[in-house]
């Protein structure tokens, strides 16, 4: 593959929202951490897939069924070989990381009871908390929390006294979409596997930001989204290590799950298809490999480098506002370009509102942080969060902007 | 721009804060969460013997059009009955949804005239409901009121007639 030399102004005409002018102004998109936008190349492989080869899949035998067979297939071994996974069967096609941490939490959860625990953390966001809390209202699981740095760091030091013989599953982020925080994996995994429990990594924030190879991490699941990944909505993949997936329940029946039946008990394929039943996100998987595909045709220390650089400048042109703090680390050390901020004597929601009116997207709010909000005594932050396509103008159109709104909530 | 529901009005209403603190002795009280953007408000009453409103008390968390709401119903809900909070809430809904067609939304109500400071909101849809927290968690605090004297008056925030 021919790695593209990386200009983030060459890569931003890739994509056609940043030709248009919502609202008569350049867009300045610091929202990526919610939802990354589509280069054409991904565009156009969605459209061509439902223009030309669509059909339902593993179902057909027509060659437009044929067709679509082969690009979803394709798109499996795609997304397998851009996590260095060796085996393409490990990759389970769900709607997003939501629905990859509810399918592990059902189908791992069933086994379990009260004596039983699952470390989770403060640090996640609700997609990747929710599930183990209702996993636990129902089944009596316990839960175990493991501890927040004052920099907002998952305290990965804290993970023996935490992680007991009782623990089965550590499920927490592998990044944080609060404070930018890159989990520290290795002791964590560590701490798992001396009680013999297994790990579940969050990527979400991570993906879009440079090379993750899953077998180096030495976790046994991880799960992301589509849409933060500059891929569609309705799309993500929860993977796991075959011999574990191959031994849990589908959590979810219905059709092309069923190898067939024993008078009138099912019998399941094989993963990944006991964990698809139903008609699959077709023409979404096909779009998350055009995605990954597009995204590997750069050099990801190139992302990485750039992305680095406009985080400094970001943190740096924060720390010149007398009423800014930063919610998060303030170094470079293990953390993505998602910066989150409180303005003092300023709502994030006003904030963000001044800011969106001169074409500068950010999120303010809780962001699906509820309990670290809480611990935080914070109602929300403001955050900018940066993808490879953003560049000095976007930090500068935000700093400027910020004045601009104390200005006008002064 | 979005600058234009910044205007001095609504910063005024945000700043004097009308009725913000603790109600000594609320007779109800409801606190209601906006889980989009993690803001709180919380508000408690008093009721006249008449069963008019007494007192009105709130503690925001929240953005300044919240808080510019809340001190604004403050002011406007001394000495009305509970009703007359549904039926602002319902006009500043239509003012919120449909400016164009309601040029005097609060003829019929003199003592909310300050919420056409928040026409200008209606262009943010995702806004409305930052206006609206106090008015919910006000309706819901005068029911447990009435709840708690006895009145027997349905819940005015489950739809139900006030």
């Amino acid at each position: 593959m021919t790695v593209m030399t990386f200009d983030a102004r060459t890569i931003r005409r890739q994509f056609p929202v940043f030709a248009g002018r919502p609202g008569g102004l350049p867009l300045h998109y610091l929202d990526n951490a919610a939802m990354a936008q589509m280069p054409r190349p991904v565009i156009e492989a969605l459209v061509a897939h439902d223009s030309l080869s669509r059909a339902n899949v593993h179902r057909g035998l027509h060659p437009l069924a044929e067709r679509a067979d082969r690009a979803y297939d394709a798109a499996r071994t795609t997304i397998a070989r851009h996590l260095h996974v060796a085996d393409p069967t490990e990759i389970v096609f769900t709607s997003g990381a939501t629905a990859s941490v509810n399918l592990l939490a059902q189908a791992f959860g069933a086994g379990l009871g009260p004596d039983d625990e699952i470390v989770v953390s403060r640090l996640d966001h609700h997609s990747n908390l929710v599930p183990w809390l209702l996993l636990a209202k129902n089944r009596g699981v316990r839960l175990r929390f493991l501890p927040v740095t004052a920099d907002g760091r998952l305290d990965v030091g804290k993970a023996p006294d935490i992680i007991g013989p009782r623990c089965r599953l550590v499920a927490v982020t592998h990044a944080s979409n609060v404070t930018g925080a890159v989990t520290a994996v290795a002791p964590l995994v560590a701490a798992a596997r001396a009680v013999g429990a297994k790990v579940l990594l969050d990527g979400a924030q991570m993906l879009p930001h440079g090379s993750v190879d899953l077998p180096k991490l030495g976790v046994d699941f991880y799960c992301f989204s589509g849409h933060k990944v500059f891929a569609p909505t309705g799309i993500g993949v929860l993977w796991g290590r075959r011999e574990l997936l191959s031994a849990l329940p589908p959590p979810m029946g219905g059709g092309g799950m069923i190898a067939g039946f024993d008078g009138d008990e099912p019998v399941f394929l094989d993963t990944p298809q006991r964990f698809e039943a139903g008609t699959p996100p077709v023409t979404q998987a096909i779009g998350l490999a055009a995605a990954l595909t597009w995204l590997d045709e750069f050099d990801h220390h190139d992302i990485a480098a750039h992305e680095r650089r406009l985080t400094e400048d970001l943190l740096d042109g924060l720390a010149s506002f007398p009423g800014v703090t930063i919610v998060g680390p303030r170094d470079m050390e293990r953390r993505l370009p998602v910066v989150s901020f409180t303005v003092a004597g300023a709502h994030p929601h006003d904030i963000c509102q001044i800011l969106g009116g001169r074409g500068v997207a950010l999120r303010g709010g809780a962001l699906c942080a509820q309990p670290l909000m809480n611990d935080l005594d914070l109602p929300g932050v403001v955050r900018a969060s940066l993808a490879l396509y953003n560049d000095e103008a976007d930090v500068a159109a935000l700093l400027s902007g910020l004045t601009h709104a104390i200005k006008v909530l002064a | 721009m979005s600058d234009d529901i910044y205007h001095a009005k609504i910063k005024a209403l945000a700043q004097v804060a009308h009725g913000a603190g603790p109600l000594a002795e609320p007779q109800g009280r409801a606190v209601i969460d906006n889980p989009l953007c993690g803001d709180r408000a919380s508000v408690s009453v008093a009721l006249a013997e008449d069963g008019t409103i007494a007192a009105l008390a709130h503690e925001i968390r929240g953005c300044l059009l919240c808080r510019a709401s809340a001190s604004a119903l403050a002011e406007a809900a001394q000495g009305l009955a509970p009703e007359r909070i549904a039926e602002a809430r319902r006009a500043l809904e239509h003012l919120l949804r449909d400016p164009e067609t309601t040029g005097d939304t609060f003829a019929a109500q003199p003592t909310f005239t300050d919420f056409e400071a928040f026409r200008p909101v209606h262009r943010h849809k995702s806004r409305h409901d930052c206006v609206l927290l106090p008015f919910r968690a006000t309706e819901k605090a005068l029911a447990e009121a009435a709840r708690q004297r006895g009145l027997g008056r349905n819940d005015p925030v489950a739809g139900a007639p006030s």
